[in-house]
């Protein structure tokens, strides 16, 4: 009788200290996990860095001018071919006067 | 038996009084123990669980050891749409430890077969050199420092660095600048953001745009070609703002490339050179006459006689038998009609209202290369007359830019800039001439490029307005034949919001000028491609052509065109 509470106390110092080694454990797992992620963050980094400066550089203005005049056949943009919303809405609604008209047009004829 | 039954018993209490006792002592001594292992369990449950529970995972700590990581080496310079300008990028160095190298006949050998650039003798100096640490090569490719690390030479050995990268190369060296071996910055952004470039990581963010760079550096470069000029230098700026679209300056160079440059392809032209401007100064002339109220718009001078001040015999370019109005003068560019508004001016005014313009001090930008403007030390009356017409004071092509920008934006002189404006950031600025005044500026301006001497920087639908300016270069105390040509302008005249400034120096005139080497044949053309293919990108709405700017625009060109 006079065992038990010596039992329970070692019982419960067994699982704290199964429960200690294995949090430790973990946590040495854990910490070889973050360093190769901080690894690879920065080695994205730097990658992300030469892939940044490289698409600068391929797309560097005075090259794609050459590449454009080499292989395209575009000019700079003209006022002409630039036009507002209000004209373009106002060309629409012509359009769909139009095209009422002829509907309406060919329903009298039809009958 | 009873003696022994009695020693027994005798024996037996004896022992069970002494067993007694003792057990109660490894009682006592196990109640203690059991007591100091629960308390040190506690102890370490309770930090467990503060671990666990108060302290997990601490994102705080993870966060700030990645920023750490990252925290490695200059920060990047990026333009106004994040296009990176300079970056910094790890290579390996090459050095070696002579006193560990071990045959360096052979080391060297070996090294001068990988990098052509190095010859023999100066290898093998270096490998015998009686110290502890030389570099041999700094920032070496991928593939040099595998065929390094193959040799398996010993006492040589790599230091990773940082190398600086302009992938945009000449696009932007004179703003950009450039950094030296170790990372510091000599020149440019580089040079006067290397404490911020150094300790700040974010990438500086830069008011330019390389699109809009690219297009001035092609349109200019075409003029320099074609007319065999010797340089030249271009601005593009928001008006509204003072930030700086783009800047370039003639003949450039690559940064990655500096040593052995002449001084003369390092000089950013456009902040650091300073020169008599010409014509356009006839810009800030009128601005001033107008505004000061002394000069009205449709007072007349008799610009048919050229005046003599001592042994000055002031002419025009264009003459005219005439008695001319302020557009009229303005239009034909007469030096005579300038020099008669600013006599009525008075030299303290004109003197004043210069130095609102900010042309008698450096401009302040974020460049260590700006020139100090060559001011007169005696302010005479020909110091006033020649000014008026553009001789006799030299600013740099920032300064007029910047003056000219602030008469077109309604009379608001702001601070050049090279950083982008944050969203909610306020700029500040000094009225330096009324509302009104520039209204009238801005008429006059559109007129010169509609009727006069600008007609070639018409582009059409985005409503320029400009002023030509051909001056003769000063050498040896003479002025020779050579000229400096340029055109102010700013579109849409309506409501400015770009000012653009092409500089060409010396060209010689050819067949496609008609033989003139003049800011109307050189300057004007340049600034109507790029204003043509700037304008879209910009987000500038063309306007149907030929659109009057207001009313008062067609009472000057009724008066303008009534003479011709």
């Amino acid at each position: 009788m006079k065992l038990t509470p010596f039992i329970v106390m070692s019982l419960f110092a067994i699982i704290l200290g199964v429960v200690l080694f294995q949090v430790k454990y973990r946590v040495a797992a854990l910490e070889v996990e973050l360093g190769r992620i901080h690894q690879l963050i920065h080695d994205g980094q730097e990658a992300i860095k030469v892939l940044n400066a490289e698409w600068s550089y391929l797309t560097e203005p005075q090259r794609l001018q050459n590449l454009s005049d080499k292989f395209l056949t575009l000019k700079p943009m003209q006022p002409a071919q630039i036009v507002s919303l209000a004209e373009v809405l106002g060309v629409l609604e012509e359009e769909a006067k139009v095209q009422q008209k002829m509907v309406s047009h060919a329903s009298e004829e039809m009958p | 038996m009873i003696e022994l039954g009695h020693l027994r018993k005798n024996k037996s209490a004896h022992i069970m009084s002494s067993h007694g006792a003792v057990m109660e002592v490894a009682k006592m001594r196990l109640v203690v123990v059991m007591v100091a292992f629960i308390l040190c369990f506690f102890v370490i449950a309770g930090r467990l669980g503060h671990l666990m529970i108060v302290m997990h995972g601490d994102q705080q700590t993870v966060e700030s050891m990645v920023e750490s990581k990252r925290r490695v080496g200059r920060a990047d310079i990026v333009d106004r749409n994040g296009v990176v300008l300079a970056t910094s990028l790890v290579t390996q160095s090459l050095y070696a430890n002579p006193k560990v190298v071990v045959n360096a006949e052979e080391a060297a050998k070996k090294l001068s077969e990988i990098f052509s650039e190095l010859n023999y003798e100066t290898l093998l100096t270096k490998l015998k050199a009686d110290r502890g640490f030389v570099w041999l090569k700094r920032n070496l490719t991928p593939r040099q420092q595998n065929l390094v690390y193959g040799l398996g030479l010993p006492g040589i050995g790599f230091q990773r660095e940082e190398k600086r990268i302009y992938p945009q190369a000449h696009l932007l060296a004179h703003v950009i600048g450039c950094t030296d071996v170790d990372s510091r910055g000599v020149s440019g952004i580089e040079k006067s953001f290397n404490e911020a470039l150094t300790q700040d990581h974010e990438p500086l963010q830069l008011s330019l745009d390389v699109r809009v760079q690219h297009v001035l550096r092609d349109e200019i470069l075409k003029k320099i070609e074609e007319f065999n000029a010797l340089g030249g230098c271009g601005i593009v700026m928001d008006v509204t703002t003072g930030e700086l679209i783009a800047l370039a300056s003639f003949p450039d160079y690559d940064p990655h490339q500096i040593n052995g440059l002449k001084k003369e392809r390092l000089f950013n032209a456009a902040t650091s050179g300073v020169f008599e401007i010409g014509s356009s100064m006839k810009i800030l002339t009128t601005a001033l006459a107008l505004d000061s109220g002394i000069v009205k718009i449709d007072n007349r001078y008799d610009i048919s006689e050229p005046i003599r001040v001592g042994r000055f015999r002031i002419k025009d370019y264009h003459p005219k038998k005439m008695v001319a109005d302020i557009p009229q003068i303005f239009l034909y560019s007469s030096n005579i009609g300038m020099v008669k508004m600013v006599s009525d001016l008075g030299v303290e005014r004109h003197r004043e209202y210069l130095g609102r313009f900010g042309l008698f001090e450096a401009p302040i930008l974020e460049l260590p290369e700006i020139g100090s403007p060559l001011v007169p030390a005696k302010w005479r009356d020909i110091n006033s007359m020649t000014i008026s017409y553009g001789y006799g004071l030299a600013i740099s092509p920032l300064q007029i830019a910047n003056a000219v920008s602030s008469v077109v934006n309604g009379g608001i002189l702001r601070r050049p800039r090279l950083l982008k404006l944050a969203e909610n950031e306020k700029v500040t600025g000094v009225r330096v001439i009324s509302e009104k005044t520039s209204q009238t500026m801005r008429d006059l301006m559109r007129l010169v490029v509609q009727h006069g001497t600008g007609r070639n920087a018409n582009a059409h639908g985005y409503d320029v307005g400009g002023k030509t300016g051909t001056a003769e270069k000063l050498s040896n105390g003479r002025y020779r034949r050579e000229n400096m040509v340029s055109f102010i302008s700013a579109f849409p005249m309506s409501s400015p919001r770009y000012m653009v400034l092409v500089m060409v120096d010396e060209p010689k005139g050819n067949k496609a000028s008609h033989g003139f080497a003049t800011a109307g044949w050189i300057a004007a053309p340049a600034v109507k491609n790029v204003v043509s293919r700037i304008a879209p990108m910009l987000g500038i709405q063309p306007t149907p052509t030929e659109q009057a700017t207001s009313p008062q625009y067609e009472v000057f060109k009724a008066s303008a065109q009534g003479h011709e």
